[in-house]
């Protein structure tokens, strides 16, 4: 009923929408895949593998030259030395051994680059595609996900933000209810989902069934949607806080072996938590880690950072594939912009938007691909340059979203998934 | 700070002969006003063969009028003084009293932050003074011409000068800015014109240049223009110097501060002379690419600078113009949506070229709002003493169909009204200093250019110390009080907006990234919340504004539901809510379980959360 009467009110906004659009500009919406490209088409080809995902997002930008792309050899590589891989001939930073083991099993995008070089509009780009425009506001990538391919697990919200701070975009312009539970601390999961201290099961059970009772003359008076969307809500909230799932977000139930294995830091035992929440059908979870921004002392933060994110990362991959969920889910690595091949007068490094790595990985990518190379000192592109855009639309090939949909904000104006971008065919497996 | 004034015995009082006397004749001038607002509205009735909602009664007359003028419910003993007076003109009377109080510049502050988008404070630029400048501005009553005027053409540092927080907030964007603007208080929608000729109406990205040329001319950081190279050289030794004296971070932060609470300086490139050119891809015929642009206003009279006036305060003076057609006309629909729910053009940042559900009417409050001279309070009181409403509470699905106002429109509470309801239900009175108070900064204006790295350096640290002093005050005077209770603010008084996972923005506060931003809908968070969220121990705790009450009528369970019925809802449990009440009780053997129960039920009905 509750799914019934949201879903309704999506559907006569964007008729609605899709209207003005037909009058206004003479177009109308086209039918899925109707205007792709050739290589969307092939993009599209492979879409669907993954249908959930698992995002881990380096705030502050994560140095390319001391974790996937070093430079040996040269005056940018500082004291940070290297370390062979699963794959002959791609080295990663000495800091990355777990990876390193993997490398054969992952895609990696050397040619990234974006057009922010600030933290807050560079992260804004990296989430949803957009530039900040003080008039609107975009959804991210897991908005995205629940909008196009719906809650799986009804019992949990779909979308999850684990340490993600307080400026995610969120479900920008989209309905407030594709946007991300934030789960701001690991170790005390969603807060208030669990009764007031006190109150017992049959005490919680008899209030809630009072409240009805008191509620009666309210509901008579007002037996419209938005009230009973309220009391609707309730029963989301009570099977929320009744289900059995809610025990995802208890991490204490996994073994110490498993949680030493990810690292008992917040990063670690946030990717911990995410690969519980995916197991139970979460469609997207984000993990964030902060501190990369090293302007100063680089070389300090480097070994104290990167080996608590290769330990992280490698635990979560081993994790997904011995459980066979590497064949549905997709795994992101990303950050806003790497940082300067230059060393500053502070041994630190500075924002590097022009070139940078990011990590692909599991369901719908190829394993074992480096893709796009910056050049000699790190500093630019060289080959095949990806976009902010561009990656991401990558992300939504994999997923199955139509990067070339459109859908309309209220106030009427269309956007894509990932804006203009292209998926990079050749990461797509 | 916020204060409640309404304690016990000042209803009675203003209730009293005395005042009533002089009441009189001021009522009867705004009964005048009002009755003509009630037959335009009937006209429409007629028209539109509308059945009108019926009459509501003083309880939900006195919650309704308590949330929409000072954003909370009022406390129990408020209730019982306001039902307990005989007074016919006590509802004229209360909304007198109400847009008198501190209350009202708290909840009309937070639905201007919610349309100015305003923060406390963005990167390093501290805002905290522009959210007093509004707060002051609505306390005051300052007229919303001057209002507007002061903030479009506002200069200086906005720790001089709140209103240059208007400028501040948008730097780095000036035509997001202009968009907004002309958004907000003119009603039109030229954002899509930024960038291309707008699709849908008239406007061409020609016409949205030549208005953003207006205020192009503003220059958000004034100080280091002059000479760009040199001061960044300066600020760069200054890092340096910073490194490696090894100041702890917290020092260097206040060193920053200090300097850009000096550098941001809103002032108007020289001869106030707008250097806004065509973007490099311009496509259009009445243009080239690169070719400067003078500014032009888009519609009505120009606006051409008289001598010593900059382009921006003709601007201004044109915008706010009692002879410009939208500006009052903006106003007024904003105001009547505040009051009644729904405008008489929807959406009220669109009310160029659309056409008002009832025209007649809205030129009627057009023409009253110039007439009061922008006075926002009185142009509120009149609204709010009309026949409509006093009506109940109407629910409006959509608004794809006009509305013709039967009554005033069923309505969530917004977040804000909803922190402060419970802040209400909790303590009497805040005390503690807010967390504005805690970051009220005043900075020394220095002379960046001139005074050396090492004194710009010595500043910083001993202003922060002067701060940390403060702070830790405050802290001491926050912790003897937490003795005794909890510590909380006003959401009016919290850092704009609230954090992350806060209260306030689980339940829809505006991230004060889009104009009006903030949300009623309900999510999953919000639920849990209500169920199982801490706001349940504070406010049945003993010391608690209800415990208090409770606590003198412990022996009748009849008295106890009423009280807290009218602290909760505002009004007395009907008939079979009283059995319902009292047969709760009877299941429990400690009297303070029962209240506890019934506190925590009527607090998850939805009839708390919704303004009838």
């Amino acid at each position: 009923m509750n799914d019934l009467i949201r879903h309704g009110d999506e559907i006569t906004r964007r008729n609605f929408a899709a209207m003005l659009a037909r009058r206004c500009l003479g177009v109308s919406i086209l039918p899925a895949f109707a205007g792709l490209g050739n290589r969307a088409w092939a993009a599209a080809a492979s879409a669907g593998k993954a249908d959930r995902v698992i995002y881990l997002y380096m705030s502050g930008g994560m140095s390319h030259l001391d974790t996937l792309d070093p430079k040996p050899n040269t005056e940018v590589q500082g004291p940070t030395k290297t370390t062979k891989t699963s794959m002959p001939g791609v080295l990663l930073s000495e800091h990355m051994p777990g990876l390193a083991k993997l490398l054969n099993k992952v895609s990696l995008i050397r040619s990234m680059s974006s057009e922010q070089g600030a933290h807050a509009p560079g992260r804004y780009l990296a989430h949803t595609s957009y530039s900040p425009r003080a008039t609107i506001r975009h959804p991210a990538m897991g908005s995205w996900m629940l909008h196009e391919l719906g809650q799986k697990n009804k019992n949990i919200p779909g979308n999850i933000v684990i340490a993600g701070g307080s400026n995610h975009p969120g479900a920008g312009y989209m309905d407030l209810k594709y946007g991300p539970l934030p789960v701001g601390d690991v170790a005390t999961g969603i807060p208030n989902s669990e009764r007031l201290k006190g109150m017992t099961e049959q005490q919680f059970n008899k209030r809630l069934g009072m409240v009805s009772k008191f509620g009666k003359r309210f509901y008579d008076l007002y037996p419209h949607k938005k009230v009973k969307g309220y009391g609707e809500m309730y029963a989301d909230a009570i099977r929320l806080m009744r289900s059995e799932d809610l025990k995802a977000f208890d991490i204490t139930l996994e073994n110490e072996k498993t949680r030493e294995k990810y690292g008992k830091d917040k990063f670690g035992q946030g990717c911990l938590l995410a690969r519980r929440l995916i197991e139970r059908d979460v469609r997207f979870v984000e993990v964030g880690s902060g501190g990369w921004d090293t302007h100063n002392e680089n070389f300090e933060r480097i070994p104290e950072k990167v080996p608590a994110l290769d330990k992280a990362l490698s635990a979560l991959l081993q994790d997904l594939q011995s459980r066979g969920m590497l064949k549905n889910t997709l795994v992101v690595l990303t950050s806003e912009f790497g940082r300067s091949p230059k060393i500053n007068d502070r041994a630190g490094r500075d924002h590097h938007p022009a070139a940078f790595t990011s990590v692909l990985a599991g369901a719908g990518i190829k394993q074992g691909y480096v893709h796009g190379a910056s050049d000699k000192r790190g500093h630019g592109v060289e080959t095949d340059q990806v976009r902010v855009q561009d990656f991401n639309a990558t992300i939504a090939a994999a997923v199955g979203i139509d990067t070339e949909k459109e859908v309309f904000s209220a106030t009427r104006r269309p956007f894509k998934v990932a804006d203009d971008g292209e998926p990079i065919a050749k990461a797509l497996s | 700070m916020w204060k409640r004034l309404l304690l016990f015995g000042c209803i009675q009082v203003l209730l009293s002969t005395t005042v009533l006397a002089e009441h009189g004749d001021k009522s009867h001038l705004i009964r005048k006003r009002s009755v003509e607002i009630d037959r335009l509205v009937e006209a429409n009735w007629t028209k539109h063969n509308i059945q009108p909602s019926p009459y509501i009664n003083d309880q939900i007359f006195m919650r309704r009028v308590y949330l929409d003028i000072t954003g909370t419910i009022p406390t129990g003993r408020e209730a019982i003084e306001f039902i307990n007076v005989k007074n016919p003109y006590k509802r004229e009377i209360l909304i007198d009293y109400l847009l008198d109080s501190d209350g009202y510049a708290s909840h009309y502050y937070n639905y201007w932050a919610d349309i100015l988008r305003i923060q406390s404070q963005i990167n390093n630029i501290d805002l905290h003074n522009y959210v007093f400048w509004v707060k002051e501005s609505l306390r005051e009553n300052k007229p919303y011409n001057q209002f507007v005027y002061e903030l479009i053409t506002a200069k200086g540092r906005v720790w001089e000068n709140g209103a240059a927080g208007y400028y501040l907030r948008d730097r780095g964007m000036p035509l997001d800015n202009t968009a907004n603007t002309v958004a907000i208080f003119l009603g039109t929608q030229i954002g899509c014109a930024q960038c291309h000729d707008h699709p849908f109406e008239d406007w061409t990205q020609r016409q949205f240049y030549e208005m953003a040329a207006f205020t192009h001319g503003v220059n958000p950081r004034g100080v280091d223009s002059a000479n760009p190279k040199m001061f960044q050289k300066k600020r760069r030794e200054i890092t340096q110097k910073m490194n490696d004296r090894k100041l702890t971070p917290e020092q260097q932060r206040l060193v920053r501060r200090l300097i850009s609470a000096n550098v941001w300086n809103v002032q108007d490139l020289p001869g106030g002379k707008s250097r806004l050119k065509l973007p490099t891809d311009y496509q259009y015929d009445n243009g080239k690419p690169g070719e400067l642009v003078p500014p032009k206003v888009i519609y009505g009279n120009s606006a051409n600078a008289r001598s010593r006036e900059s382009s921006r305060e003709a601007y201004a003076r044109w915008m706010t113009s009692a002879k410009n057609p939208l500006f009052a006309k903006v106003i007024a629909n904003r105001l009547w949506k505040k009051v009644m729910g729904v405008g008489l053009i929807e959406p009220v940042d669109a009310v160029e070229g659309a056409e008002a559900s009832n025209p007649e009417l809205l030129e009627f409050l057009t023409k009253e709002m110039v007439r009061l001279n922008f006075d926002m309070k009185e142009y509120v009181r009149m609204l709010m003493n009309t026949n409509v409403y006093q009506r109940r509470a109407v629910y409006q699905e959509t608004l794809e169909e006009a509305y013709h106002f039967p009554g005033p429109t069923l309505r969530r509470m917004t977040a804000e009204q909803l922190w402060d309801s419970l802040v209400t239900l909790s303590m009497e009175e805040d005390e503690t200093a807010s967390y504005e108070e805690l970051n009220q900064g005043r900075y020394a204006q220095i002379n960046l250019e001139r005074l050396s790295v090492d004194r710009i350096i010595q500043l910083g640290v001993t202003s922060g110390q002067r701060q940390a002093k403060n702070r830790a005050m405050m802290r001491q005077k926050a912790k003897n009080k937490s003795k005794s209770g909890p510590n909380l603010y006003r959401a009016s008084e919290m850092r704009q907006p609230s954090p992350g996972s806060h209260f306030l923005s689980d339940f829809g506060q505006s991230d004060r990234n889009l104009i009006e931003g903030s949300t009623t809908d309900p999510n999953v968070t919000q639920i849990l919340t209500l169920l199982n969220g801490k706001h349940h121990f504070q406010i049945v705790r003993s010391g608690s504004l209800i415990s208090e009450e409770l606590t003198r009528v412990k022996d009748s369970p009849k008295n106890r539901a009423r009280i807290i019925y009218l602290s909760v809802l505002g009004r007395d449990p009907a008939i079979d809510e009283f059995r319902l009440a009292l047969s709760l009780f009877k299941q429990e053997k400690v009297a303070s379980a029962g209240d506890r129960s019934l506190v925590w039920i009527l607090l998850n009905t939805p009839e708390f959360m919704f303004i009838q």
